[in-house]
């Protein structure tokens, strides 16, 4: 049209190139061009243009180009219309007319010239009376135009006007044929054309026909009226449900003509008509309301709004109305108590005041709106948006101004606030599930917005407290640690005691969050904690104190402390627990704090259960979230994995790791010449029975380093079940995390905190096998007496003056034989080694405690070895050796370490080469060489070192080795 | 080592070697176990060398300590198993009376016993498992023939269900007893024939009245 339009205007000798335009169509323009000229028509230039000439006509009358104008107003489906060919085409087929009919059919519908309709479409055109009145309508112009010598186009508004008012009359006469309208129109009313309008290919131009037919009356009319109330569709219909609806119909009939020069205006035009009219209808609507005509007036006006342009402003209107009468301004603040906690109570009776107010004023929408209206989803919705939504984001901004733990409570108890709101909104029947979803997700949206500020203030508060909780720990046993020495408990007990520990953790854990949701983050802390802080006061006094402050006085950096202590202590210390713990979970924890005081410089276990049990809240909280589908529900469940991660790795980084470290430290600083063990003198040896492995005696001797160590350990572990069972509980039972998910972030800060935990253990096994080690070679040195193995001759003994009571002719017949059993520094060598191989037990891995004991084992051998090579044997000694050697073997063996038994099998064996008599030199050489006697595990160098040691090797020393390498006497002499 | 003697040395009158041989497998270990700590292990391994055990027993008004030697039924040095017997003044021949092979064996131990063991030796044979009736292969009847032929002493028992255990070595050191304190009075010749060095045999007098045992022995 513009360009047409520009073309036009620039040629100023317009009627001269109109007539060359329809001698040269008249003559044969190509039809392709002038295809292309009507695409740039108003629909009236087109009807005139169809009325040169034959050719011309074919070209208006192509079908795309009324589809096209049909597409403008937004009715026409191609869906539809191929739907419509398909089964035009069916019928024709069973017309027997096959093919040929599909064919022309689609020709048809492109061309639509050789159409069979054709020429009655057209004849109806021209004998329709609209028609008529156009074509006179359309001659009149083209005459003032042609007279004025201006173009069409450019007719100036007041000149179309008066022309149009010159048009008056004959429309008046129009008007008056509509009262019989099945003799005017066909099988339409203006009322209803549009909405039975229906596409189909190849009849697009008389379908629109009947629209333009039946509508352009009204249209020209409106557009060209400056008094709108005047408007014929206002005179033609009273109605006001019909004037909606002939205005609905205008409306898009107004988008049809979009070459049209005054196209805007008039589209204009019509919705200022539009405009006026729904105000009108709004205010009959108010005075409806006002007077709770719900069922008639109401009623009625809310239809023809809804018929106009959907229900949007009589909704708007309702909730402007309702929240008018209803003022919920309401103080935030009055939803907290005193203490700045949040009231749900009171939010909760709000809200369900609120719900019922509501539900009031969508039983009146529900009778009033048409159910397709969804009147009641959006009514809530605007209502909502407007006192909730802003109620609750006040309370959330009174919450964070008092306190951001306050604020991280009240965020998910308003969002169940809510949902039950919501609930009580919704219908019990099944078939208005739609609006029950609806309603659901207007509470979703809304949180969507704040959720992601919860969820991330969730998680610093979270890491913050976590941290917080570290640092202040370490900086509390960094001061402790310096200040006071440390109790260090046997490890007896303590495998039941974890066992009853880890089973009330996990009851706990299974109780509903209501329980704890009652206490802040902050409470986990009050009762425990005493017993940390209390504890070195509390201490009982060591027993055997010279050596321990003697030990002290040396090593006060490293904590001293002496092992074996009274158990009585702890009873004392339950006394002095001020504070009773409120929850099972918490007393248990605090005796079980008690238990394992000894070691809290390194791991707190009071520390770790303070944190997941933060870690369990937060995630408590977010886990109402978690049902929520769609981006709250993800958000959720990622959070919660985070948490989780955040939690193990405070706990395992800052806490465990650097627990381990310090440990090791200390076990790297250990010196076995600076501390000793308890005074063994004191203490009454248990005896230990090798089978089994039982010490039947209560006080034991550990090395304290590794006794802390061993301790960590057990705490380590316990740490970890817990946040096992934290993870197999909240996360995996939950399904926020699938276990087997290799990739989930949670599984593998999980792995990799246990992977920490091993490696901190193996590291610290290692160095503390080292120094337990030491300890047996120490105690080999200092407490063996050179005399075991090889006991004084009677004779030489009856002279010693420091065993006067034996006497030589008392003991003669060979007293030395009548002790059998193992020496002192076996038994306490065994009984080290015992209590620290089974320290770990339980506490770690089996595959990690077998290394560990078989690590122990072997170096255990060689440190016998290495010590026997220092010792002399006689034949009288060797039974104590004997003796001895078997109890070594039956410990070995008692630990089922299947590895080891052939090294204490064979060091038995090499026990016997010292029973062998001094007369039977020879037979010693050639037990000697039988290599196969020791199983293999001694070299025949170390044989012969060994036999060595014979008290009396200078006298057998000859004939052994003559056997043992066949030297010849000649050879040694 | 002296301390030790001087908490030992009030515990008995006199100190017995008793020495256990037989084959490999008829139970030594295990009748020693019950004996000395009634204890009964099924899975026992063979013994490596050998091993001590004590137990101190009532005879008479005397408290004997008896010194059992349970010794390796495989042990074929000759060397080691002269330390064994070295000094020994009883010794418990055992064979499984479910094993008619380990009866047979006997002779052979008691031959090599009189070889390397004190002459004096109070000798004992031991039928172990008395419990396993069913499976008997060596009769009583026959056993007991041998035994008083060769002047052992006999007895079945079972470690297992402690048959007769703690009696057969009431016996043998009743026997062991008396047959040493009728010696008292030989003890020089009884010195004598102890192994050269002669530290080994165990009859120790309680130091309170040795005043006057003291005078008998030299």
């Amino acid at each position: 049209m513009s360009q047409f339009n520009g073309h036009s205007n620039d040629n100023r000798n317009h009627d001269k190139s109109l007539k060359q335009v329809s001698r040269v169509a008249g003559r044969g323009i190509p039809r392709v061009i002038l295809q292309q000229v009507v695409k740039y028509l108003p629909i009236p230039d087109l009807l005139r243009l169809a009325q040169v000439s034959k050719k011309c006509c074919d070209v208006v009358n192509v079908d795309e180009l009324w589809v096209q104008k049909l597409r403008n107003m937004g009715i026409w489906s191609d869906d539809d219309a191929r739907k419509m060919l398909k089964i035009t085409t069916q019928e024709d087929d069973i017309q027997s007319n096959g093919r040929q009919a599909e064919r022309e059919i689609l020709f048809n519908s492109n061309f639509s010239i050789e159409d069979n309709d054709t020429d009655d479409e057209w004849d109806d055109f021209k004998q329709a009376p609209i028609e008529k009145n156009k074509v006179t309508e359309i001659k009149e112009p083209t005459l003032i135009s042609f007279s004025d010598n201006a173009d069409l186009n450019s007719i100036p508004p007041e000149n179309k006007e008066m022309h149009i008012n010159s048009q008056e009359k004959k429309k008046e006469k129009l008007l008056s044929s509509f009262n019989n309208p099945k003799a005017l129109l066909k099988e339409s009313s203006p009322l209803e054309v549009i909405s039975q309008f229906k596409s189909e290919y190849g009849h697009a131009r008389r379908e629109f026909m009947k629209i333009f037919r039946n509508l352009a009356p009204f249209y020209y009319d409106l557009v060209d009226l400056i008094d709108l109330g005047q408007a014929l569709i206002f005179r033609y219909f009273h109605e006001p449900e019909e004037q909606a609806q002939i205005l609905k119909s205008l409306s898009i009939f107004s988008s049809a003509d979009d070459i049209d020069v005054n196209h805007l205006e008039y589209k204009a035009k019509v919705s200022t008509t539009i405009e006026m009219f729904e105000s009108a209808a709004l205010q009959e609507l108010e005075l409806g309301l006002e007077n709770k005509d719900y069922m008639g007036g109401v009623k009625r006006y809310v239809n023809v709004l809804i018929s106009l342009d959907g229900a949007k402003s009589c909704i708007d209107l309702f909730t402007q109305k309702y929240l008018l009468e209803n003022d919920y301004h309401l103080d935030p603040q009055g939803f907290f108590s005193e203490q700045g906690h949040f009231n749900s109570a009171d939010f909760d009776s709000f809200l369900s005041a609120f719900a019922s107010s509501i539900g009031e004023q969508s039983e009146i929408l529900d009778n009033v709106f048409p159910p397709k209206v969804q009147a009641k989803i959006t009514f809530i919705e605007e209502v909502f948006n407007e006192v909730i939504a802003d109620l609750v984001s006040s309370i959330f901004e009174v919450a964070k101004e008092r306190n951001i733990v306050s604020y991280l409570n009240t965020f998910p108890r308003t969002y169940i606030a809510l949902l039950k709101f919501i609930d009580n909104l919704q219908t019990k029947s099944a078939q208005d599930k739609c609006y029950n979803t609806t309603l659901g997700s207007i509470v979703d949206q809304f949180y969507e917005f704040s959720i992601d500020i919860y969820l991330e203030q969730e998680l610093s508060i979270f890491k913050a407290y976590a941290k917080d909780e570290v640092r202040s720990f370490n900086q509390q046993t960094a001061q402790q640690e310096t200040a006071t020495e440390k109790l260090y408990l046997s490890n007896i007990t303590k495998e039941s005691d974890k066992v009853d520990f880890l089973g009330s953790f996990k009851r706990v854990f299974a109780k509903p969050f209501s329980n704890s949701s009652k206490s802040e983050i902050n409470t986990g802390l009050s009762s425990p904690s005493i017993s940390s802080t209390s504890t070195p006061q509390l201490r009982p006094a060591t027993t055997s104190g010279s050596t321990t402050s003697l030990s002290l006085s040396v090593l006060p950096e490293t904590g001293t402390g002496r092992i074996g202590t009274p158990r009585g202590g702890f009873m004392t210390d339950m006394n002095n627990i001020t504070n009773l713990p409120t929850t099972e979970f918490e007393a248990q924890a605090v005796i079980m704090m008690k238990k394992l005081e000894g070691i809290n410089t390194l791991f707190s276990l009071e520390l770790a259960l303070n944190l997941i049990k933060a870690a369990r809240n937060s995630i408590e909280r977010i886990k109402i979230f978690l049902r929520v589908k769609g981006q709250i529900g993800l958000e959720a469940k990622e959070h919660c994995e985070t948490i989780f991660v955040s939690l193990v790795n405070i706990l395992g980084g800052d806490h465990v790791k650097v627990g381990f470290e310090k440990a090791l430290q200390r076990l790297k600083e250990y010196h076995i010449n600076k501390t000793r063990l308890t005074e063994l003198d004191g203490v009454n040896l248990g005896e230990l029975n090798p089978k089994n492995g039982k010490i039947n005696h209560a006080p034991t001797l550990t090395l304290e380093p590794l006794a802390i160590f061993a301790e960590l350990v057990n705490i380590g572990d316990l740490i970890q079940q817990m946040l096992h069972v934290f993870f197999e509980e909240e996360l995996t039972s939950r399904k926020l995390v699938d276990r087997n998910d290799f990739l989930s972030s949670a599984v593998n800060c999980k792995r990799k905190f246990e992977q920490m935990l091993d490696e901190g253990v193996a590291d610290g096994l290692s160095r503390g096998i080292d120094v337990l080690m030491e300890q047996i070679d120490f105690m080999f040195i200092t407490v063996q007496l050179s005399s075991d193995y090889n006991p004084l001759p009677q004779s030489l003994r009856i002279a010693q003056p420091s065993s006067p009571s034996l006497s030589g002719l008392k003991n003669r017949i060979g007293a030395p034989t009548n002790n059998v059993g193992p020496t002192q520094v076996a038994k306490k060598v065994v009984e080290l080694l015992s209590v620290h191989m089974r320290l770990l037990v339980g506490s770690t891995e089996k595959a990690t405690l077998d290394v560990f004991q078989q690590e122990l084992g072997v170096r255990f051998f060689a440190s016998i070895c290495k010590h026997l090579k220092t010792l002399t044997m006689s034949v009288a000694g060797s039974i104590t050796l004997i003796s001895d050697l078997n109890y070594y073997y039956n410990f070995i063996s008692g630990l089922k370490q299947k590895p080891l038994t052939p090294y204490f099998g064979g060091l038995k064996a090499l026990g016997q080469i010292y029973l062998i008599d001094g007369k039977d030199s020879k037979a010693l050489g050639v037990l000697l060489s039988d290599m196969s006697r020791f199983g293999g595990i001694f070299q025949p160098e170390e044989i012969y070192e060994f036999v060595q040691r014979r008290e009396d090797w200078p006298r057998v020393r000859r004939e052994v080795e003559r056997v043992m390498y066949g030297f010849a006497d000649c050879v040694i002499v | 080592m002296s301390n030790e003697l001087r908490t030992y040395s009030g515990d008995y009158d006199y100190l017995f070697k008793v020495v256990l041989t037989g084959d490999s497998g008829v139970g030594k270990t295990n009748i020693l176990d019950r004996f000395s700590r009634n204890e009964f292990n099924l899975d026992s391994k063979s013994t490596i060398g050998v091993e001590f055990a004590t137990r101190t027993v009532q005879i008479d008004d005397k408290h004997v300590k008896a010194q059992i030697w349970d010794t390796a039924g495989q042990e074929r040095y000759r060397a080691i198993t002269s330390a064994y017997y070295r000094g020994a003044v009883g010794a418990l021949l055992m064979y499984d009376i479910t094993n008619s092979a380990s009866y047979k064996s006997i002779a052979k131990w008691m031959e090599e016993i009189r070889e390397q063991a004190d002459p004096n030796i109070v000798l004992m044979l031991v039928g172990n498992k008395s419990d396993l009736k069913h499976l008997r292969a060596v009769p009583t009847k026959e056993a007991k023939n041998f035994a008083s032929q060769n002047k052992l002493l006999f007895i079945e028992t079972s470690a297992l269900d402690a048959t007769n255990v703690d009696l057969a070595f009431q016996n043998i050191l009743t026997e062991v007893y008396h047959r040493y304190s009728a010696q008292e009075g030989l003890s020089n010749e009884f010195d004598e024939s102890k192994p050269a060095r002669g530290q080994t045999i165990s009859l120790t007098v309680q130091p309170d009245d040795s005043a006057s045992k003291k005078s008998n022995c030299c």
